[in-house]
């Protein structure tokens, strides 16, 4: 009895000997170069993704010690999916593309790995703007991967010289418009990032840049609101649906039935295939500065953009700032810009041919001076969920901008003050 | 007094010292322990944890955690019912009213179950005739609810697209106007209870079907040589031998739909300004992606608190009914 006890604890420990090698077989061992397997989210739809796959090969294919893995998650549930998984403790990805707005939010809740003096070549080539939502509490949370802000697509068959200012584009959206051909001059997806640029245009804001005094219900933001509203009162918007929004807007743009739209550089890969942009139709695609409230005013567009992360519970981290090295290098930048026509976040990529030579970045780099930085809060991350509702109830007419944008100052209050 | 050396009592063997445990108490405590465990693991832990959440400010960032070498301390304090309070005086969002959102779950509850009990009983007694293609009909009637739910909504979501759904685009093609589904507080409320009207129909159906199928058919027969009508015979016949079974098939809907919230969160999302948010879908959909804890345990706990109001009068309900029966 006593013997077979003493064979079954030395099989006991036996397995776990095994197990806990098993374990430690994943992360990377002592003075050798790191290895185990990586997991990676990236959040770029079909026409971008084939960019960022071949990246992730060609680095499998060089460093035989580690594995990558690259799942495609939705951007629109890559905070809430990651949040929850890093919380919990299973299922967070090694590696992560995210918002520019979620870094410090993230950073902030333990969930992102400490990066400081850890990029290959340090982090004096990126743009600065881009860089600063990487960084919390004097520490390094991230690193950007491309930038962009919103500018105005215009379709040239139907609109021969871009609107410069927001009366302008009224005027010229209420002429387009013949709702018996399904033809209208402007479409928004209703939501609320694609309003900022309205809030931003008669001198309004969402946050002070302290994060202390919240502008969004300030005179300049409900006066610009008020402009997407008549907009709408005109009967110049293509038909809003709510839930579909983003998409309808941009399917619409891209058969001609919508002359004009506000997006970001992400989308004119896809854009551009668009029946009214096809082919013989591609000199149609036009790409012009967000028009302004006042003329002669400096264009405002919201700073967006997107950061490669490493999550701080990762088993192989060493492993995983090595292919975030890898991914972000100017390298894979400028492979990324070429490709996608999206601008890169290092300076030094803007001096490559390849990318000088991408009509898209050609239109979108002269523009790039319009950018308003958006909050750089750990809270920030939640600000524009809370503020789609408030848009509906204005845009369906159930409340006015100064009531709309009253609600959403007072949603973000305790946001900012905590 | 002498001293009486009281001898101690005889050991009892083995086998007699567990046949008296298993005749007593502690087998029953034994036999009910694992589900006692299982439990408390699973249902009163986490319903405690919930209460005390809901009494704190706990959120993502100050609810503490220890990810890799990161170590954030919990510094979350105790609000009493502020929680409580914010939610039902609209203080914990600007966009929402807490009446608003329990009008709109009384209006989706009270819509599905509804149209559930029409369709369901419709169609159960259209196939509880000797009809042809019998199985064929009620193969393809499973076809909703074989399908997963939010499988279903997704596919429901493409119909209704505002500009390039099948429903939309047929009708401006016959010069109709189009039906403004996300936009129009009403039509939002229809889609959503539509759609879950066709996921629910199949349940009923099965169910009904096998309760139509148990009522001995001599009772339909004397009635109808009793001359009653069809309307008769079913409101004085099938009616009260399926009462039973729809009642029970009701309960379990009202809280199925009271629960569901993937109908509502693919179809509408809530839209518009949360018209078509139910407080379900609004627990969901806000104090959860926002991860303020404290917002959604309070929420949480305001749920079971509807529900358990509800169960009560049910289970009083069934008492009384006994009762008379």
């Amino acid at each position: 009895m006593k013997q077979r006890n003493t064979i079954f604890a030395v099989v006991l420990t036996l397995a776990t000997l095994l197990l806990a090698a098993c374990g430690s077989s994943s992360s990377s061992g002592g003075g050798g170069s790191p290895s185990g397997n990586v997991t990676f989210w990236y959040t770029e739809g079909k026409t971008e993704e084939p960019a960022i796959l071949k990246i992730v090969s060609d680095f499998n294919a060089a460093n035989p010690k580690i594995k990558v893995t690259a799942q495609y998650v939705d951007f629109n549930s890559a905070h809430d999916k990651f949040a929850t998984a890093a919380k919990a403790g299973s299922g967070a990805p090694d590696v992560i593309r995210t918002d520019i707005a979620w870094t410090s939010e993230f950073a902030k809740n333990g969930y992102l790995l400490d990066l400081t003096n850890k990029i290959t070549g340090g982090t004096s080539d990126f743009l600065p703007a881009p860089l600063a939502y990487n960084q919390y509490n004097g520490k390094l949370y991230g690193v950007p991967e491309v930038t962009d802000f919103l500018v105005l697509y215009y379709n040239k068959a139907l609109v021969p010289t871009p609107p410069t200012t927001l009366d302008q584009l009224r005027t010229m959206a209420k002429s387009l418009t013949d709702k018996a051909k399904g033809q209208y001059g402007f479409a928004t997806e209703g939501g609320s990032y694609f309003v900022t640029p309205w809030l931003f245009a008669d001198g309004g804001g969402l946050v002070s840049d302290d994060g202390k005094t919240i502008f969004v219900n300030s005179a300049g933001s409900v006066s610009g609101f008020q402009r997407l509203l008549d907009l709408n009162k005109d009967g110049s918007l293509q038909p809003i649906d709510f839930k579909n929004g983003y998409t309808n807007s941009n399917e619409g743009f891209k058969s001609g039935k919508v002359a004009m739209l506000f997006n970001g550089p992400w989308q004119a890969s896809d854009l551009v295939t668009g029946s009214a942009f096809a082919g013989a139709n591609a000199a149609n695609f036009g790409v012009a500065a967000i028009p302004t409230g006042t003329a002669g005013d400096v264009p405002r567009s919201p700073t967006g953009g997107q950061n490669y992360s490493v999550y701080a519970g990762s088993s192989a981290p060493e492993a995983a700032v090595a292919f975030l090295n890898y991914l972000d290098s100017a390298q894979s930048q400028i492979a990324v810009a070429t490709a996608n026509g999206t601008l890169p976040a290092r300076q030094s990529a803007y001096a490559d041919p390849g990318v000088i030579a991408n009509k898209t970045i050609a239109a979108f780099k002269p523009l790039l001076t319009s950018a308003k930085s958006r909050p750089v809060n750990p809270n920030a991350g939640s600000i524009f969920t809370a503020f789609d509702a408030d848009i509906q109830n204005a845009l369906t007419g159930k409340d006015t901008s100064q009531g709309a944008l009253d609600k959403v100052a007072k949603d973000w209050a305790p946001l900012f003050n905590s | 007094m002498a001293k009486v050396a009281i001898p101690p009592p005889p050991a009892l063997p083995w086998n007699a010292r567990v046949g008296r445990f298993l005749n007593g108490k502690a087998f029953a405590y034994l036999c009910i322990a694992p589900v006692v465990i299982a439990m408390s693991v699973l249902i009163f832990y986490p319903m405690i944890q919930g209460i005390l959440y809901s009494f704190t400010n706990a959120n993502d960032s100050n609810i503490g955690g220890h990810i890799g070498p990161n170590i954030i301390p919990a510094t979350y304090k105790n609000v009493g019912i502020q929680n409580y309070i914010d939610i039902l005086t609209n203080k914990a969002s600007g966009s929402v009213q807490f009446a608003g959102l329990l009008m709109q779950t009384l209006i989706w509850v009270v819509g599905c179950v509804v149209f559930h009990v029409i369709f369901g009983v419709g169609l159960a007694m259209l196939l509880n005739r000797n009809i042809r293609f019998r199985g064929a009909y009620r193969a393809v009637m499973m076809i909703p609810w074989a399908m997963p739910q939010y499988v279903a909504a997704l596919a429901w979501s493409f119909f209704l697209n505002q500009n390039y759904g099948i429903i939309n685009v047929g009708l401006t093609s016959l010069h109709l106007a189009a039906v403004p589904w996300t936009t129009d507080p009403n039509w939002a409320r229809f889609a959503v209870i539509m759609v879950n009207t066709w996921l629910g129909v199949p349940f009923y159906v099965v169910t009904v079907l096998g309760g139509l199928q148990s009522i001995p058919a001599e009772l339909n027969e004397a009635a109808a040589i009793d001359g009653a009508n069809w309307w008769q015979r079913f409101r004085n016949v099938t009616l009260p031998m399926l009462r039973p079974i729809l009642g029970l098939v009701m309960l379990l809907d009202t809280i199925w739909t009271f629960n569901l919230f993937a109908v509502i969160y693919f179809i509408t999302g809530g839209a518009p300004g949360h018209a078509s948010d139910t407080i379900i879908s609004y627990a969901y959909e806000n104090p959860i992606t926002t991860h303020n804890y404290g917002i959604g345990a309070a929420y949480g706990m305001i749920i079971l608190f509807i529900l358990m109001i509800f169960t009560i009068g049910y289970s009083r309900a069934v008492r009384v009914s006994q009762g008379v029966n």
